[in-house]
């Protein structure tokens, strides 16, 4: 389907031959209360017709700075140097934008205000980050998309509402979102909307700021497909802003990589990535967790990025760099064309260039420890947890369906975790990971089944009963080797369901499980310092009254996650702290009881792309030394195979798939797993997103259906799914998945499925 | 196909708890004026004189009583927004029999405030029959 703009934009397009947007030694400075910030200096780059250029970098790089500019969008305390055009037309310059806007005229004020009203939407849409704020949410879909047209245009209600209707289709939408509000939409279908908004008005230029950040995978997979398929369809300039490596390789041709405000290379997409010519690329493209190198020992990039207030001097990356010198910390580097399209800022590109991409060091494949099957630490058996839906009293007391709603979020589950290992639960938002977590920790009590834990102490059930008791030395070190260690060791039990949470076992567990939450910004209190944070389960457990011991445990646990010296932490509050060293803080308050079993829900994905292989190597070096089982929450896969050594994949709080991490991605065999897989985006050119075969959107886990939980979404779906729920197809050892057929005969049905779409 | 119904059954007695709960929400407010006319009456009995206590006390109960009795003859405990909540943001309509099993709840609701009317009122007959012996 094609769109018929009345104001027929194409036919311009086609007669302008120069670049669409155009930044020309473009930098931007914020002035605040604490000096000059820098965002953005000498940006040259140009964007044409049909073509798509991805900007990549770390949090704060000046991404969207970069992008909101070429709206016209500059801060009213940025001092701009250069300039920025649409089309021929500046919307950024030093004299009318940012402080100078101020400046102004009234009628020059007024006249730059109808030139930019005239290009936003017309000539240049955007696709806001987060479509769950893009949107007023006491408007309809349908007026918020009214609005570009009626401001925009001269069509009338009737037309206009055809438009609306074609744009919505053309972002793969359907009519019946036109009267939803956008608390009523799910996060891709938002997401959509926000893509046919900036459609609206068939723009020469869209720029998609993080256009898929936040969102599952299968549903980010599809909005890659869709903005694949305009960015064809159309030939429309695309400006694609991401942190996510593998989302850019896949819609844009050429690629500027961003740091701290300077162009650090610019070049063809496949070529920056196999072949960098800048360290920070190369370190972003090492500390990228793609699924297909995941099992490859990871580095984060070292160090932080520089404080925005800091002097400029030579190349900021330097700090940071393995192959800095002198020259590099003293002199600036300038953007230099190494081949044909190939630009580069860096004194030392020449001995990129000599690497090849194998040769560029010695990599190390992962390996995992040996555990055993029969050492289990928690067990659970037919775990369920039912959600009521009624919260209103009008609600609990006139609604008549007794025994019918309810939200499934754990439903059966019978899984071991085993003393050592890194148990993986994956799967998208609303499956039921976190609540899963919470059950096994008691933070919920479950609706039905058993959930049991382990406790090895040195001598069983009395150890038990030492623990509980205030004053253990819980650093006491254990003498004598592991398998002496082991074979002195009598599990004694906590039947974690049946207990109350006064019970002095209770207790006991609280202190050997711990959790790690997903948002370090939130779980640290921020007016507690950093030795308060972590000495806070001290105090909650009693564990000493010594201040000095309690001291050294603090300093202990915080070198453990690699916060060294640990005395400049202690008087640190969380503000102070980047997104990974608080992510590490909340690891440290983890560990300072010496825990056996902690539960990570979802912990590096509010972490900057650079500082996620850092904390799962981290993940992976605490379970070395302290021999700690691990539950590993996530939705992103390539991380899970990165420190899992068992997966579950769960949908809709049914486990339909699990077995060894390496067997679960290689052999995956539910046809949600594979969709799963299928859908991570791969920084290869023969990926293809359109290629996930899974139906619409994970359901809600209410009117879930009577036999297989997968029926609706699934592509290989039969008569007999609906109504029988499907049994347990063992494949190899411990590698199991949920459904009526073998694989055989998934294979036949899927050949079946493409013989009749040809 | 057992333990699904043993697990329904647990989920039901949550469901029947909160139904408990709703219904003690209701019978909160008429229960907490009782108790705060007693103790209010109490309280300026003693500044001044507990033979005035006695002479408007089993008035004022009497007159409650009879209002919540009417409160809950007239009031509708929510079901009127229910039934808006239920067509508006679940799109379901209301069947013969849920409607039915509203009016029950309602019928069951305003006997509670009955039984809290008739309580006011043996309360206020308890102190005049009081008054009487002292």
């Amino acid at each position: 389907m094609t769109l018929t703009n009345p104001i027929t934009r194409e036919e311009n397009d086609e007669s302008w031959n120069g670049p669409l947007v155009s930044f020309r030694n473009f930098g931007v400075n914020f002035k605040t209360f604490d000096g000059t910030l820098t965002a953005l200096e000498e940006v040259d780059i140009d964007v044409y017709r049909g073509e798509t250029v991805g900007i990549i970098g770390e949090s704060g790089c000046g991404k969207t700075t970069l992008a909101t500019s070429i709206m016209g969008l500059v801060a009213d305390n940025g001092i701009v140097q250069g300039e920025v055009r649409l089309k021929g037309e500046i919307v950024a310059d030093s004299e009318k934008s940012g402080v100078n806007y101020r400046k102004l005229k009234r009628k020059e004020r007024r006249m730059l205000s109808e030139k930019l009203i005239n290009l936003r939407w017309k000539e240049a849409s955007m696709v806001f980050q987060g479509s769950m704020n893009a949107f007023n949410p006491a408007y309809t879909i349908e007026k918020q998309i009214g609005e570009v047209f009626k401001i925009h245009t001269n069509l009338t209600t009737g037309e206009i509402r055809q438009r609306i209707i074609q744009v919505l289709e053309e972002a793969g939408l359907n009519s019946s979102v036109l009267k939803a509000f956008p608390h009523e939409l799910s996060g891709g279908m938002k997401q959509r909307a926000v893509l046919a908004m900036a459609l609206a008005l068939s723009p020469s230029v869209i720029i998609a700021d993080e256009p898929t950040t936040g969102l599952d995978v299968v549903i980010q997979a599809k909005i890659i497909h869709e903005l694949k398929r305009i960015k064809n369809e159309s030939k429309k300039a695309m400006i694609v802003v991401s942190h996510d490596i593998g989302v850019v390789s896949q819609l844009a041709e050429k690629v500027v990589v961003l740091y701290a405000g300077r162009i650090m290379e610019i070049g063809n997409t496949w070529d920056v990535y196999q072949r960098p010519l800048n360290p920070y690329t190369l370190a972003l493209m090492r500390s990228y967790p793609s699924l297909e190198k995941s099992r490859r020992r990871m580095e984060g990039i070292p160090g932080a990025t520089p404080p925005p207030y800091a002097e400029r001097k030579g190349c900021l990356f330097a700090d940071r760099c393995e192959f800095a010198d002198n020259r590099c910390i003293e002199e600036k580097p300038e953007l230099r064309e190494m081949d044909p399209g190939r630009f580069t800022r860096c004194h030392h590109a020449e001995k990129l260039k000599e690497l090849s991409p194998e040769s560029e060091k010695e990599v190390e494949m992962l390996s995992s420890p040996i555990i055993e099957e029969e050492d289990v630490i928690v067990r659970l058996e037919g775990v369920k947890e039912y959600f009521t839906l009624r919260t209103s009293a009008g609600g609990s007391l006139f609604s008549k369906e007794f025994g019918s709603k309810y939200v499934r979020a754990v439903d059966d589950l019978t899984i071991d975790i085993r003393r050592g290992e890194i148990f993986g639960v994956i799967g998208e938002s609303g499956s039921g990971k976190t609540t899963l977590g919470r059950v096994i920790i008691k933070l919920l009590d479950a609706t039905s089944g058993r959930v049991t834990y382990f406790h090895h102490g040195s001598d069983g059930v009395q150890s038990l009963e030492h623990d509980i008791h205030p004053g253990l030395d819980v650093r006491k070190p254990e003498h004598g080797t592991k398998r002496e260690r082991k074979a002195t060791r009598t599990p004694s039990t906590i039947e974690i369901t049946s207990a109350k949470e006064k019970d002095q076992t209770i207790r006991a567990f609280r202190r050997f499980s711990q959790l790690i939450f997903q948002d370090p910004y939130d779980s640290i209190d921020p007016k507690m310092s950093v030795y308060d944070v972590v000495n806070e389960p001290l105090i909650a457990h009693r564990v000493t009254k010594d201040p000095l011991e309690s001291r050294d445990m603090i300093a202990s646990a915080l070198s453990t996650v690699h916060l060294i010296p640990p005395e400049n932490f202690f008087e640190r509050f969380s503000h102070e702290l980047s997104g990974g060293e608080r992510q590490r803080v909340t690891a440290a308050r983890a560990l300072v009881l010496r825990p056996e079993f902690i539960i990570m829900d979802e912990p590096i994905s509010m972490l900057d792309v650079s500082l996620r292989a850092g904390f799962m190597n981290l993940i992976l070096e605490m379970r070395k030394n302290f021999e700690i089982s691990v539950l590993y929450i996530t939705h992103d896969l390539a991380s899970a195979r990165y420190v899992c050594d068992r997966l579950l994949v769960l949908y809709l709080g049914v486990g339909v798939e699990s077995g060894n991490t390496e067997d679960v991605v290689r052999n995956p065999a539910h046809p949600y797993t594979r969709a799963l897989l299928n859908a991570v985006p791969k920084p290869t050119p023969d990926w293809n997103p359109g290629a996930v075969e899974i139906i619409g959107e994970i359901g809600n886990a209410i009117d879930v259906p009577k036999g297989c939980r997968f029926y609706r979404r699934c592509v290989y779906a039969q008569e007999v799914c609906r109504d029988t729920p499907p049994p347990r197809m063992d494949l190899e050892k411990n590698h199991w998945y949920l459904c009526h057929f073998n694989l055989d005969q998934l294979k036949k049905i899927h050949e079946g499925t493409e013989n009749r779409s040809e | 196909m057992q333990t699904e119904h043993r697990t329904l059954a647990l989920a039901n007695e949550t469901v029947k708890e909160a139904v408990r709960r709703a219904r003690w929400k209701y019978t909160e407010p008429p229960l907490g004026i009782l108790a705060i006319i007693l103790m209010g009456m109490g309280l300026y009995s003693a500044f001044y004189g507990y033979d005035k206590f006695f002479i408007f006390t089993p008035d004022i109960l009497f007159i409650s009583g009879i209002f919540v009795m009417f409160v809950g003859a007239w009031y509708d405990f929510g079901a009127a927004s229910y039934a808006k909540d239920l067509k508006d943001y679940y799109h379901k309509s209301i069947s013969e029999s849920d409607a039915t099993y509203i009016n029950k709840q309602q019928l069951i609701m305003t006997l509670v405030y009955i039984a809290i009317g008739i309580l006011y009122i043996l309360t206020g007959i308890a102190i005049y029959v009081i008054s009487t012996h002292i």
